[in-house]
């Protein structure tokens, strides 16, 4: 058996996927260590059980928008579908708590797989189809319920007392987004739809001449997105006591943010949980940080937002263009 | 031979596209275990017959057999599923994967549970890799490897599915020497195990090296099949372009008068473009001959500025051209005319006069505002001259005859004065009228002083039209004729390469 | 041309049915309200179809909307030549921001006019503490309320700003380099088309339009409101350029068509609203519109 010389040399160094990664964690690191210097409670339990409590419902929503991107797409609804499922939860409350936890869930996904077929079928750019998606269930949202803040009535004490509950010391939210995250993790990771979710995201073409149901891919990685949207409508509900009809405008662009800031690239086929969370948290951290400093104009935050998502996205072309 | 003892064999197939036969009643047969090249230059049906053995088209007429079975293929996964295969130019994998994942993606290995088994899978990886003995380190992402090592996975891939038949179509034309080297052992290697591989290349000398036998084609048949020992770069080149008795056309041509040149000193743009040195005068014609793939088109692109030149000079008239960049050489008065005028020349959605003014309209501008008589002048004046065929000149360009769409796109050229005219295959997919009117227009661009360089296969109109005639073969420029002693079988035999006497 | 009047076409009907169908609908006053109310989609949607005609998007010019507004008020007692200069210099920042990335790193439109969209609605909230201002200017009132010629003074500069970027597409040079580098971006470059600086300003007189849409509307309202204004109008002005025959994938401008686009949106919004339908199943119908048209245009191109 010859034994034919490699056709290139290992290259030693750090892997751009490592720096990507590891850049995140830094970057939350600095956070936190300015935040301390700032302000001697930031990381006193109170406070971070806080942000993360708070932030339970972007995890959720960034963890399904994380499928989305690796696999190529984006889904700008994810917003209105949790304003519509935060009122349906509320809704449902009255009738069983359980309920009021899967129907959001459920719907969500329905919803999902609309995106998804519109998408896949009619062949319509995703960022327009889930454009038109949040126009269309901002309408129905408003017609059905009305513009205001939908309170809980019945049942309410048991339904507030799970968004209030703690496990251990640590809000129950946290565990509910370590279980979806593993959950997450393990499709795109171990199974073979997670592996086609990559490909199709990496280069869609090739990966339909190599034979995979490129279609089926794009449908379901928005039924996720939307069923774990639904989920974190359910999960705010629980946690604000009613369902907000004019919420979540503006929560898909954090969740694209924290997507990209944990180095999933925006140009699909590269990308994990572990670094969205990542990504979750570091924006949790900071703008808990500018609600803590009494100083800093609190408006000076969605500036951030903005150039924070702005970097990363021109961040990302350059090193693009830089491997190429 | 009989069929059953054959791996593949196709028989009469036929493939029709709206009235233009691709392929008239072509056999091709492949022995198990067997290396076959099959050549021809662009137009001959290769690329139809790949995508009939593939599954992409289902053949007019025709039957393929496949060990003995019929077979009929509607789709390209059936024809994988039945193993047949094929790795292309453009390597069809995902960049942001693992190689190991490429090579299992679809079919990874399942543990018990059902979850994805990344030991497995690299194993499984492993294991075929060592089959062919290959070295590639399969935990690097597709996209970080080098084209050798990415066009391997390819390979692997390919044959991961349990090949019968792997095609490979141009698999060298990238790649440095070492590089080929490699792949034609990785070939043999292939073959030894079983494997059909139909090879197809531009490159004849790879031809006599890995081949058994060789199918030449051309304008949609097939022309010969012969065992590769039998077989000349000359009868190769002669079946591939057809026989070429041509004379030079009576009558002298007035010498190029003094002025300018354009002149090219190994010039190369890797991988396809090695080194090109020659010099177009002004009021001179120089035809660029060779195969496909011999780095014609490269050559121009780079001259233009359309490509990054890695080294060499270009000088236009005295004064060096090098770094350019196309709106510079425009400037300069070298223009270009691309080969593919759907991709890379006509603005489909804008009018014969928006696409004929496209370049030159900040000359026929009032402070932006564009001067519709001067416009409007200009292009009435062109499509006289050039003998452009239109309603008017608002109809769209997309509903023009190729012939006139050509023209509309050498007008705009001829809009910038340029000095020099580089032409990449214009006569391409043009009715034979315009044709001749386009190589009239060539001829009094060239006697007013313009300098001409026009590439071609077409040996019959680059000898008729060429003072002189400059072959490129692999990336290089190999020799020059003058126009006395350019005869149809001395340009081929440059372009075969070895004087035509024998394999390499 | 052949798709323009076949918009005049579908516009007539749906003026056709509403006078027949819709209380109301066929009084002067109403034609009159419509036309006002069409305005600020018609001036963001001239810029849009600018920049999707090179084949990208601008999905923050409602944000440079706000800003403009909270700027606006800031620059009130200046007069009102400062002032819509300002609106325009506000647009005219944003967009050559958006417009220099884009054709620098070779980043996405839809990506960085994302993040635009958020920072300079951010911007605006930041200088106006996030409150709405409201004020009393007679010069404000003119341009807001006012008429020349018994023709409201906006819909009248929304008329002339339509039809002179219709003649920036039609007549000037900038306007064939758009639609040849939106056309085929590779023949253009081939042709040694100008593509950053055609790019960059394609958005910065996106960004303009767009800062006058804001002036104009903080006149209308008689107060600047950074939250609010041009909330989603991004939507309306790609579903004005879409139905009116500008394709998403660049390489035509239809700005007399977004016109036509933007009318037929308001109308059907229009008679939903005054057939007492609620406004907000309005947005339900308006987002399966731009589906369809959007479907509509790749089923031609194909």
């Amino acid at each position: 058996m010859n034994v034919i010389p490699p056709a290139t040399v290992t290259r030693a160094g750090l892997s751009p996927d490592t720096i990507r990664r590891s850049a995140v964690a830094v970057a939350l690191l600095i956070v936190l260590a300015i935040g301390t210097a700032r302000s001697p409670d930031f990381l006193a339990v109170e406070n971070v059980m806080n942000v993360l409590r708070q932030n339970a419902v972007l995890a959720l929503i960034a963890l399904g928008m994380t499928v989305v991107i690796i696999g190529g797409g984006i889904d700008l609804s994810v917003g209105s579908v949790l304003a519509l499922t935060s009122v349906v939860a509320v809704k449902l409350v009255a009738v069983s708590i359980p309920l009021a936890l899967i129907v959001p869930v459920a719907l969500g996904a329905v919803i999902g797989l609309g995106n998804g077929l519109i998408v896949a079928r009619l062949k319509i750019a995703p960022f327009i189809a889930t454009l038109a998606t949040l126009l269309a269930l901002r309408g129905l949202t408003i017609a059905a319920f009305g513009e205001e803040t939908v309170p809980l009535t019945d049942g309410r004490a048991a339904f507030m007392a799970f968004g209030r509950a703690t496990v251990a010391g640590i809000p129950v939210q946290v565990p509910i987004v370590i279980v979806a995250a593993l959950a997450v993790a393990f499709v795109l990771g171990f199974t073979r739809f997670g592996r086609a979710v990559h490909a199709v995201g990496g280069n869609e073409h090739s990966a339909r001449l190599l034979g995979l149901r490129v279609d089926r891919v794009k449908v379901m990685i928005y039924v996720i997105s939307g069923a774990l949207a639904g989920g974190a409508g359910a999960l705010f509900a629980a946690r604000i006591g009613a369902g907000i009809t004019n919420y979540g405008l503006g929560l898909e662009l954090d969740a694209i943010t924290a997507v990209a800031l944990g180095g999933t690239l925006l140009t699909g086929g590269v990308g994990g949980v572990g670094g969205t969370l990542l990504g979750v948290l570091l924006i949790g951290f900071l703008f808990n940080l500018f609600n803590l400093d009494a100083t800093l104009d609190p408006f000076l935050q969605k500036v951030v937002r903005g150039l924070l998502l702005t970097l990363v996205v021109v961040l990302q072309g350059v090193v693009a263009r830089k491997r190429t | 031979m009989a069929m059953n003892q054959l791996r593949l064999a196709a028989r009469g197939i036929t493939k029709r596209f709206r009235g233009v036969t691709a392929l008239d009643s072509v056999d091709f047969e492949l022995l198990p275990g067997e290396v076959h090249g099959l050549v021809g230059e662009n137009g001959a049906g290769k690329s139809t017959l790949i995508k009939v053995l593939t599954g992409v088209h289902l053949p007019d007429g025709g039957t393929i057999t496949l060990d003995g079975r019929k077979v009929a293929f509607d789709a390209p996964h059936r024809a994988q599923a039945a193993g047949i295969a094929c790795i292309y130019q453009e390597i069809n994998l995902i960049p942001t994967l693992t190689a190991a994942e490429n090579i299992c993606i679809g079919s990874e290995p399942l543990t018990r549970m059902g979850a994805v088994n990344w030991r497995a899978l690299q194993d499984r990886a492993e294991a075929i890799m060592q089959r062919f003995g290959l070295l590639i380190d399969l935990r690097r992402t597709v996209g970080s490897l080098g084209l050798a090592a990415q066009q391997q996975v390819a390979i692997l891939r390919a044959l991961s599915q349990g090949g019968r038949v792997l095609i490979m179509d141009e698999p060298t034309s990238a790649l440095s020497d070492r590089e080929v080297d490699q792949l034609l052992e990785i070939t043999r290697q292939i073959s030894a195990s079983g494997v059909s591989v139909a090879y197809i290349t531009h490159r004849l000398g790879e031809l006599f090296r890995v081949t058994q036998r060789v199918t030449v084609m051309r304008d949609g048949r097939r022309i010969l099949t012969e065992d590769t020992a039998n077989l000349t770069h000359g009868r190769l080149v002669e079946a591939m372009l057809g026989r070429q008795d041509a004379r030079v056309q009576s009558g002298t041509r007035p010498t190029p008068r003094a002025g300018g040149a354009l002149t090219v000193e190994n010039l190369s743009c890797p991988p396809r473009l090695r080194a090109a040195t020659f010099a177009v005068r002004a009021g001179e014609v120089v035809g660029l001959a060779g195969l496909q793939g011999s780095g014609r088109s490269e050559t121009m692109r780079t001259i233009f500025g359309a490509d990054t030149a890695r080294g060499g000079h270009v000088s236009v008239d005295g004064t060096d051209a090098l770094p350019t960049t196309p709106a510079t050489s425009l400037r300069r008065g070298v223009a270009f005319l691309p080969e593919d005028r759907k991709a890379q020349g006509i603005v489909p959605g804008l009018s014969l006069r928006e696409n004929l003014t496209l370049i030159v309209l900040p000359a026929l501008t009032r402070l932006g505002v564009v001067m519709r008589g001067r416009e409007r002048a200009i292009v009435d004046q062109f499509i006289a001259s050039l003998g452009i065929r239109a309603a008017s000149s608002e109809v769209p360009i997309r509903d023009l005859s190729g012939g006139n769409q050509q023209k509309v796109l050498i007008a705009r050229l001829l809009c910038t004065a340029p000095h020099y005219l580089l032409l990449d295959d214009p006569m391409r997919g043009i009715d034979i009228g315009a044709k001749a009117e386009i190589e009239r227009l060539i001829l009094e661009l060239s006697e007013a002083g313009m300098g001409v360089l026009i590439a071609s296969s077409e040996l019959e109109e680059v000898l008729s039209l060429s003072d002189r005639v400059v072959v490129m073969r692999e990336g290089r420029t190999e020799a020059a004729f003058d126009r006395a002693d350019a005869s149809g079988a001395a340009v081929m035999q440059a372009i075969a390469g070895d004087g035509g006497t024998g394999p390499r | 041309m052949g798709r323009r009047h076949g918009l005049l076409v579908v516009l007539a009907l749906i003026i056709l049915l509403n006078v027949l169908f819709t209380p109301n609908f066929a009084t002067l006053r109403n034609a009159e309200i419509t036309l006002i109310q069409v305005v600020f989609v018609v001036l963001v949607g001239t810029g849009m179809t600018l920049v999707i005609a090179l084949g990208g998007i601008d999905l923050s010019v409602g944000a440079v909307m706000g800003l403009a507004s909270v700027i606006t008020f800031q620059l009130l007692p200046y007069g009102p030549v400062v002032v819509i200069g300002a609106g325009l210099l506000t647009g005219l920042a944003v967009g050559l921001s958006n417009g220099i990335l884009i054709a620098s790193f070779g980043v996405q439109p839809l990506l960085v006019t994302l993040g635009s969209l958020i920072w300079v609605r951010g911007l605006a909230q930041v200088l106006s503490g996030g409150r709405k201002e409201y004020f009393q200017d007679p010069a404000m009132a003119f341009i807001g309320l006012g008429r020349v010629f018994g023709i409201p003074v906006q819909v009248l500069v929304a008329a002339v700003v339509a039809l002179l970027v219709a003649m920036l597409v039609a007549r000037t040079v900038f306007g064939r380099w758009l639609v040849a580098i939106g056309g085929n971006p590779n023949a253009a470059r081939l042709a040694g088309l100008p593509f950053m600086a055609t790019t960059v300003t394609a958005y910065a007189l996106c960004g303009m339009l767009a800062g006058l849409a804001g002036v104009f509307i903080t006149a209308r309202v008689g107060s600047s409101d950074p939250t609010n204004f041009g909330v989603l109008i991004e939507l309306d002005a790609i579903a004005a350029a879409v139905v009116g025959g500008t394709a998403l994938a660049g390489g035509r401008a239809n700005v007399l068509g977004t016109v036509i686009g933007a009318l037929m949106l308001q109308l059907v919004t229009a008679a939903m609203i005054m057939n007492n339908v609620s406004f907000h199943y309005a947005l339900i119908v308006k987002a399966v519109i731009i589906l369809w048209a959007v479907r509509m245009q790749q089923a031609e191109r194909s």
